[in-house]
């Protein structure tokens, strides 16, 4: 069968496109398809292995895409405890300047910052773009099954407005996502090493600001193994 | 809580003053004759390891590199483990290349543009005036020990002093120290340095 397209017919697959990129970065919550119930614990205890327990210390090389374009390089050194959750984040040039430093234990405190890494505003977003990256989600799952790609996934509803996926990958990759307001927010895509650490990390916020962040695991060490 | 604000360029032309300090050889001698050997000097090549002690840290950072100067402006500092970077100065232009895996991609932010601020810093340090310097106090300890403090009080809340050990060659340092804190420092150690050698345009001018 011999289709004609008109003028408004060309414009469509582009359309189309733009709307499908529009789509992928303001992507609602999928659908969780559900697994036999006997299934469920053992997709809930796959979702909490993504998470390092007890207390480690990672050095990162960060590569930072920020609004507008603009890259820049940096060294991350992050410890995080899961129980009591504690983050501390010391984020410093190449050349060792220490940029911020700042620890989150129930309340945040910076012990150092240098425009612009001086606010309380950035320091609240990291801790909370570590925390996504680093930490069980607060909570049970409300949720757990397979994707529309066949991923184990998780949800967990960590707020009235806020819910975060935990997805595992066979191919030794995990992902999180975070949603606000049935929107996706933050993206984390993680490939594990022989050690079940993530190597690399791929994190890419969506709103308020768009930024991305690609992290390369200098080291890892673990500092207590308690809960 | 300690909120500081100070600008990126004044903190690289900080940061840049002990990439010259090799040039000058203090073992017992006046500031004038630092400033008279200074003239000696036309290059600068060595190795680097750079090692950032915090009180956080179970155990160093280490960053390696090699750095190389040729009077009177042109820089290269290269990075290469655990970050690929190099930032080159040559002909009052400078530019920063970060390295992934895709290769080298050149750093055009607006920050750079500040960096003519340093060579004009650098061209008072190759003739000598360090002694003068506006942002910073400096003292000699014992024979081989300079000490620089800084005057800016902004300054002072991120970096507390820098100490630059010379080795028994003369004009040839042994480590720079820059401290930001008590537990906070880092030490850098040059080695297979090589003065007064001969480096190619290229080597300033592109990457890597």
């Amino acid at each position: 069968m011999k289709t004609e397209m008109t003028g408004n017919d060309t414009r469509s697959p582009i359309l189309l496109l733009l709307g499908l990129l529009f789509l992928t970065a303001c992507s609602a919550i999928p659908h969780i398809i559900a697994v036999d119930a006997a299934l469920t614990p053992k997709t809930i205890k796959n979702c909490e292995t993504v998470f390092n327990k007890g207390t480690w210390q990672f050095a990162h090389v960060i590569e930072a895409t920020l609004p507008g374009g603009r890259k820049s390089q940096l060294i991350g050194v992050t410890e995080v405890s899961s129980n009591p959750e504690r983050i501390h984040a010391v984020m410093m040039t190449i050349e060792g300047l220490v940029l911020f430093d700042g620890l989150e234990d129930g309340k945040l405190t910076i012990n150092r910052g240098v425009a612009p890494f001086d606010s309380l505003s950035f320091a609240k977003g990291l801790m909370e773009d570590i925390r996504l990256m680093f930490l069980d989600p607060d909570g049970e799952p409300m949720g757990a099954g397979i994707t529309d790609n066949g991923f184990e996934v998780c949800r967990y509803r960590i707020s009235n407005d806020a819910v975060i996926d935990v997805m595992v990958r066979p191919d030794r990759m995990f992902e999180i996502r975070k949603y606000e307001n049935e929107q996706l927010i933050r993206k984390v895509v993680a490939e594990l090493n022989s050690r079940s650490i993530p190597e690399k990390i791929e994190f890419v916020a969506y709103e308020p600001a768009n930024y991305r962040l690609n992290l390369r695991l200098i080291s890892a060490e673990q500092i207590s193994t308690s809960e | 809580m300690r909120l500081m604000r100070i600008s990126g360029t004044k903190w690289l032309v900080f940061f840049m003053a002990f990439f010259l300090l090799p040039i000058y050889s203090a073992h017992g001698e006046n500031w004038d004759r630092i400033k008279e050997k200074a003239g000696n000097i036309q290059t600068i090549s060595a190795q680097f390891i750079q090692e950032k002690n915090l009180e956080i840290l179970i155990k160093p950072l280490i960053s390696k590199g090699a750095f190389y100067f040729r009077a009177p402006g042109s820089l290269r500092w290269e990075y290469t483990s655990p970050i690929q970077s190099i930032l080159l100065m040559h002909d009052g232009k400078v530019r920063r290349f970060m390295g992934s895996e895709n290769g080298f991609k050149e750093d055009a932010g607006p920050g750079l543009q500040g960096m003519e601020m340093v060579l004009q810093e650098i061209t008072r340090w190759l003739k000598g005036e360090f002694s003068n310097n506006p942002d910073y106090y400096s003292s000699l300890e014992g024979d081989n020990k300079i000490v620089m403090v800084p005057k800016n009080e902004a300054f002072a809340k991120i970096i507390q002093k820098i100490e630059i050990l010379l080795s028994d060659r003369p004009g040839v340092i042994e480590t720079v120290t820059i401290y930001e804190g008590k537990t906070s420092f880092t030490k850098i150690r040059f080695r297979d340095v090589n003065l007064n050698g001969e480096l190619a345009d290229t080597l300033f001018e592109s990457i890597p």
